[in-house]
Formats: C-alpha cells, sequence, structure tokens
C-alpha cells in the first residue's frame, strides 16, 4: 500500500458507505437520513457538506447538479457518487478494521460482516 | 386562522435562513443545501412546526460554524479589529477617569454629521450604502471587479471627519480665548479645553474606522 495515501477519518467512511447504499448516487438529505437510519447519528448538513467538499477535493466523490423540485424551493438537487479511487478508499479502511479487530477475539460475527463488506 | 399564521412565520424564517446561508456559503453549495433545508423542513414541519424551527435553527448554526469562517474570512477579521479598537479606545476612556467626560452629543454632530453628508455627496447613496454592505461581505467584495467608488466613500469620510475636528478645535480655542476672563480662568480653562479637544478625538475615531474599512475594501 503507498504510504502517501491517506485514510479515512470515521464520519468520511460513514459518508461513503451512505452514498453506496443508496445505489451509487444520493443527495444530502438522503445520505443524512441513510446516517440517520443505519448508523443511528445525527447528522447537521454543515458537517455533512463540509465533508462532502473534503472528500470531492481528495478525489474521492464527484458531484453532479440533479432536478429542482417544489418540495425543494425551486432548487436543484446535487447528487454525489463515490468514485473508483473512492471506493478503494473505503475498502481499504474496512480492510484495515478487519485486520486490526481480526487477533483481538472480539464477536465472530462482527468479523464476518465486515469481511463481507470488503470481499 | 392559527395555520395561515403558522405559514406566514415558516415562510418569515426559511426567507431569513436563505440570507444566512447565502452570506455563508460558497456560491456552489447555497442551491443544493438550502434545497435539502427547505425539503426536511416542510417533512418536519408536518409533524410539528415547533420542532421544524428548532431544527431550522440548528442546521443553521451548523452550517454557519463549519462555513462562515472560510467563506467570509475577511468580514470577521474586519470586525474583530474594529471591536477591538473599540476596546482598547474605551479602556483609555476608562483608566483616564470618568466615561462621562468623554462624551459629548455636540462634538460628536460637529464631526459625523459632515463627514457622513460631505460622503453622500461626493459618492451618491446607492455606491455609500453599498460600501458599508462590502465591508460584511465577502461574496460582494470577491464580485466586483474593482472598488475605487467604494474607496473614494471611506477616504471622503475620513478626510471631512478629519477637517471638522480640527475645525472643532479652532472654533473652541476661539471661544475660550473671547470668553474666558483672567478671574476665571483657572477653574474654566480646563474642563473648556477638554471639551474643545473632544471634536479631535471623535475625527481620529472616525478616521480610524475608515482607515481600516479602505483596508478591507482593497485587500
Amino acid at each position: 500500500m503507498p504510504t502517501n495515501e491517506k485514510y479515512l477519518g470515521e464520519f468520511e467512511q460513514l459518508i461513503l458507505l451512505a452514498i453506496l447504499n443508496v445505489n451509487n448516487r444520493a443527495y444530502g438529505t438522503e445520505i443524512a437520513t441513510t446516517i440517520l437510519e443505519k448508523g443511528q447519528r445525527e447528522v447537521t448538513l454543515g458537517a455533512l457538506y463540509t465533508s462532502l467538499t473534503r472528500l470531492q477535493t481528495k478525489g474521492l466523490v464527484a458531484s453532479e447538479m440533479g432536478e429542482a423540485t417544489a418540495e425543494r424551493g425551486g432548487r436543484a438537487k446535487k447528487y454525489f457518487t463515490v468514485t473508483a479511487q473512492g471506493q478503494s478508499a473505503i475498502k481499504r479502511s474496512l480492510s484495515l478494521i478487519k485486520n486490526m479487530s481480526k487477533s483481538l477475539n472480539l464477536n465472530k460475527t462482527m468479523g464476518d460482516s465486515i469481511q463481507d463488506l470488503t470481499a | 386562522m392559527k395555520s395561515v399564521q403558522t405559514k406566514a412565520n415558516s415562510s418569515a424564517l426559511l426567507s431569513i435562513s436563505n440570507h444566512i446561508l447565502k452570506w455563508s456559503l460558497p456560491n456552489d453549495l447555497h442551491e443544493p443545501i438550502y434545497g435539502d433545508l427547505h425539503e426536511q423542513f416542510h417533512i418536519i414541519n408536518k409533524q410539528s412546526a415547533f420542532k421544524a424551527c428548532l431544527w431550522l435553527i440548528q442546521q443553521i448554526c451548523s452550517v454557519l460554524w463549519h462555513f462562515s469562517h472560510s467563506t467570509q474570512r475577511g468580514t470577521y477579521m474586519f470586525l474583530i479589529s474594529i471591536f477591538s479598537i473599540i476596546a482598547i479606545v474605551l479602556m483609555t476612556f476608562w483608566l483616564g477617569g470618568e466615561l462621562s467626560m468623554y462624551f459629548d452629543i455636540p462634538s460628536i454632530l460637529i464631526v459625523c454629521l459632515p463627514a457622513i453628508l460631505v460622503s453622500l455627496m461626493a459618492v451618491g447613496k446607492e455606491t455609500f450604502m453599498s460600501s458599508f454592505k462590502l465591508l460584511l461581505n465577502t461574496h460582494l467584495l470577491n464580485e466586483l471587479e474593482e472598488t475605487n467608488e467604494h474607496v473614494k466613500t471611506f477616504e471622503v469620510m475620513g478626510k471631512t471627519a478629519m477637517l471638522m475636528g480640527w475645525f472643532g478645535i479652532v472654533t473652541g480655542a476661539i471661544a475660550i480665548a473671547s470668553n474666558i476672563s483672567a478671574e476665571m480662568f483657572a477653574s474654566v480653562f480646563g474642563p473648556a479645553f477638554a471639551v474643545m479637544c473632544l471634536t479631535l478625538l471623535y475625527s481620529l475615531m472616525m478616521k480610524t474606522f475608515c482607515y481600516v474599512a479602505i483596508l478591507r475594501l482593497t485587500r
């Protein structure tokens, strides 16, 4: 593994996984709702978009403007997708967690779940 | 009736949020974030208007916290400079004695009114008003190609304030010299001289503000 590649922070991992959970195309509200439902974690839009901007600068996500709707006051959505670089970054992070937890004799079920994700 | 009022309050709150978001967000993020807020707000509003308002305030505070320090860094530095100067000036007033001896309404009027009116005359009402808006909004400042007219606003204001300050001193000196008598010189000269110098003090304060404002606009 190249030593100059940076690892993802916890919140960045959550965001990438949330986007991947929504068929790899999600906008802000969808990402926040997914993290709340699956991660039981409330996320403010300020924190979310700061991290999304940072991920986009790193090249781990890409964005495109979507359609405007009346429910959004006529404002367009900004859809985010995880790039190939982003997908290898998240795989690398999950693999790291799996390797670190393997030797700890934690719940075997958790170890298997991580293995499924990194497969 | 109540639902109409609630709807009006919600619209007002969303409108205020829109202005805050425009001020604190980068241009490319304003539309998607405001759209997300709008969408979620109306979903939560169907359950509880109070919760929706609380949620919206929380989101706005979060956006301000995460973005405004980078998009409006110049504005924050300008405000910190101004408040620091004011704090130091007030501290020197306090160390010098009673605060009341540094305040004189006629002296303030002698300095500030002409400075504002001459500046208004020199640049026009629109440029005058927009010059102050530019100080508090980095987005507007970045959109302008040149700020010469707005710099002129504060240059004229500062110079006029200084002129009026010296005018006040000279006028005060003439008044003291003409009216004071030998018997009451010792008791009257001090306070009269102090009031005479207040116009220069206010003119210096106004000039300092204009100097900082010019630096902000020419950054």
